[in-house]
């Protein structure tokens, strides 16, 4: 039974050091996060949105969180977007999910019936959260995106 | 995955039901554990396997300590070694980020610490371990050793992430002689539709009046304002919360176990002595049993017997969450405990039961406000609304939002009393059709709102 014992808490000390090392985040803002993952040549299509594109993209008042970035496409035609919010608490995340699940939702509906290319792109969508950031992405380089998201809120 | 969720009501819980029901008896408790898994590992893929740690550590240690059962020191010490793993646990997952942050409050310190996701229900089946662990200690029963029955009563799905805490000696005869018969499986179903219904159909809604009162803009709300809010989430709270407690219990007697009660109408209470036997039921008996008792409970000096009232109302508070605003909901609760036991339990008994009870229902809605709030900071601002800080009784948008919940308060406050199920067993007893046909209708209410509406998660979940 010690040996048992010994296994077990071992057991339990790996799986904690995994746990640490692979949901921990930090505590730094969206912004510095977004830095480190789009590029400015990502970004040349692109235009940086403020409160009101927040409000009108995904119902989210910007004061309700702990800030965020939101890049949409130039051209009306594209769907390339990319948000990266942080909430006050893990309770907002939820609502953050819903909040581009409508968001998805609304431009599917938007583009149904012509626009093939942009349904795709919209049905690739990544969203995912750590801690209190979450990242939603339309575009083709969303997994490179999602990749350096969760790289960079580790650090 | 949530219970009030169209997935598990028509995938989930009908292939396992099928399942269950088809497999011979030797087979139900295998079938329950691999159901139960997938369960929690479908919201909780990662943290699937600190449960299953959790299960496979405490079965170990039960049979440890009960071997050691002859040598009081020897058991002790495996007690105690199971105790702090299992703390250690729980308090890392779930506190370990608010201890950092208090030692830096207190001492000004600047360390960081990482943001850990909270596994879902770390807290229900810690206890339901710890109260095995403990009854194995006192031979109060026999260890089980049976790794599947005791795994199973440590995942079962009905019970596992929000309650109610199933003490290990309540069901133990059920793992292994339990009944299963149709009397028993239509007393859950409808237990289980009449928790959807409170959870769907009232929790959501009243939640929505509390969520708008808190999202008005500014810093102060009219008094009005302020209560209709505290209001609609005092009786969210209790729907919410009651409502998945039905689901449970009414899952256990479709499989053949009977869970005890973890809420018996407590918003009819006179005082909060009585409130706290009628809330969560399975909390208040454990704290009672495992903690306040064995400190000395009321068997002591006054002066300890105020120290254990502080200090199992202190953990109750800080087990409901990681927040210094839920110690102060807590230590908020010892206060009156403490002034009904010495000072108020006469002049209570004596007054009109109206008093009484809008004495209880005043301290614990004023008490919620600790409890949904974000921080104390919050909390205090808000019930200084609810007490007129604003300067402003009555504004447009509290009488607006009168107007549009005055329906669903309405109903929320009949509902929150027993006469409607007992309105509703006088109509089984003369009538069993027209109570099948309530049952079916109310089935078909919760699944039209649930189509609509997309994401309801449970209050409770969050701890």
């Amino acid at each position: 039974m010690k040996i048992i014992k010994i296994v077990l808490v071992a057991i339990l000390a790996v799986y904690i050091a995994f746990i640490w090392n692979m949901n921990g985040v930090s505590d730094r803002s969206a912004e510095a996060i977004a830095s480190d993952v789009v590029s400015k040549q990502d970004t040349v299509e692109m235009v940086k949105g403020n409160d009101k594109t927040l409000l009108q993209f995904y119902g989210l008042a910007a004061i309700d969180y702990d800030g965020y970035v939101v890049w949409s496409s130039k051209k009306k035609i594209d769907v390339d977007e990319l948000l990266i919010i942080k909430a006050k608490n893990k309770d907002q995340i939820n609502t953050l999910r819903d909040a581009v699940d409508q968001r998805v939702k609304a431009q599917e509906e938007a583009f149904d019936g012509y626009g093939t290319a942009q349904m795709a792109l919209l049905r690739k969508n990544i969203v995912t959260t750590r801690g209190n950031y979450l990242f939603f992405a339309v575009s083709k380089k969303a997994g490179d995106w999602n990749s350096l998201f969760v790289k960079a809120v580790k650090k | 995955m949530v219970f009030s969720s169209i997935i598990f009501l028509f995938i989930f819980l009908p292939v396992t039901l099928l399942i269950y029901f088809a497999v011979p008896r030797a087979a139900k408790n295998p079938v329950l554990l691999i159901a139960s898994i997938f369960f929690y590992a479908w919201g909780e893929p990662v943290y699937v396997f600190l449960m299953l740690f959790s299960a496979v550590f405490n079965y170990f240690m039960g049979l440890d300590i009960f071997d050691r059962r002859h040598d009081h020191h020897l058991a002790k010490n495996s007690l105690i070694f199971t105790i702090i793993i299992n703390l250690l646990m729980l308090g890392f997952f779930k506190y370990y980020g608010f201890a950092i942050e208090t030692f830096n409050g207190i001492f000004g310190t600047d360390f960081a610490h990482r943001d850990l996701a909270l596994p879902i229900g770390i807290s229900f089946y810690t206890f339901q371990a710890l109260s095995y662990i403990i009854d194995v200690y006192r031979r109060n029963i026999d260890a089980q050793r049976n790794f599947i029955s005791f795994c199973m009563y440590l995942t079962l799905f009905p019970q596992l992430i929000a309650g109610p805490i199933v003490k290990y000696k309540d069901i133990e005869h059920q793992l292994k002689d339990r009944q299963i018969t149709m009397a028993g499986f239509g007393e859950g179903v409808e237990c289980f539709i009449k928790g959807l219904a409170k959870k769907v159909l009232l929790a959501n809604n009243l939640g929505l009046l509390h969520s708008a009162i808190v999202a008005l803009p500014g810093d102060d709300l009219s008094v009005l304002s302020a209560w209709l809010g505290i209001i609609g989430y005092t009786l969210q709270i209790y729907f919410d919360f009651s409502g998945y407690s039905d689901m449970a219990i009414g899952l256990g007697k479709m499989l053949g176990f009977d869970y005890m009660q973890n809420f018996n109408y407590p918003y009819i209470s006179k005082t909060i002595t009585e409130f706290w036997r009628r809330w969560h039921i399975s909390l208040s008996t454990w704290f009672r049993e495992y903690l306040y008792i064995p400190l000395g409970g009321n068997r002591v000096p006054w002066y300890k017997h105020l120290r254990n009232i502080f200090v199992v109302w202190f953990l109750t508070g800080l087990w409901h969450g990681a927040s210094w605003n839920f110690v102060v909901w807590g230590l908020y609760y010892a206060v009156f405990l403490v002034l009904e036991k010495y000072l108020l339990k006469k002049p209570l008994e004596k007054a009109p039961s109206f008093v009484s009870h809008i004495y209880t229902m005043l301290i614990v809605t004023v008490d919620w406000v600790f409890f949904c709030s974000p921080d104390l900071g919050s909390a205090l601002s808000y019930i200084g609304d609810m007490f007129g800080s604003s300067g402003v009784f009555a504004d447009a948008a509290g009488l607006y939002y009168l107007r549009s919940f005055f329906l669903f308060l309405l109903i929320g406050g009949i509902c929150s009393v027993p006469a409607p199920q007992k309105a509703y067993r006088m109509i089984a007893a003369s009538k069993p059709k027209a109570a099948i046909i309530i049952d079916i209708l109310l089935f078909i209410l919760c699944i039209a709102y649930l189509v609509y509406d997309t994401y309801n998660p449970f209050l409770y979940f969050r701890f």
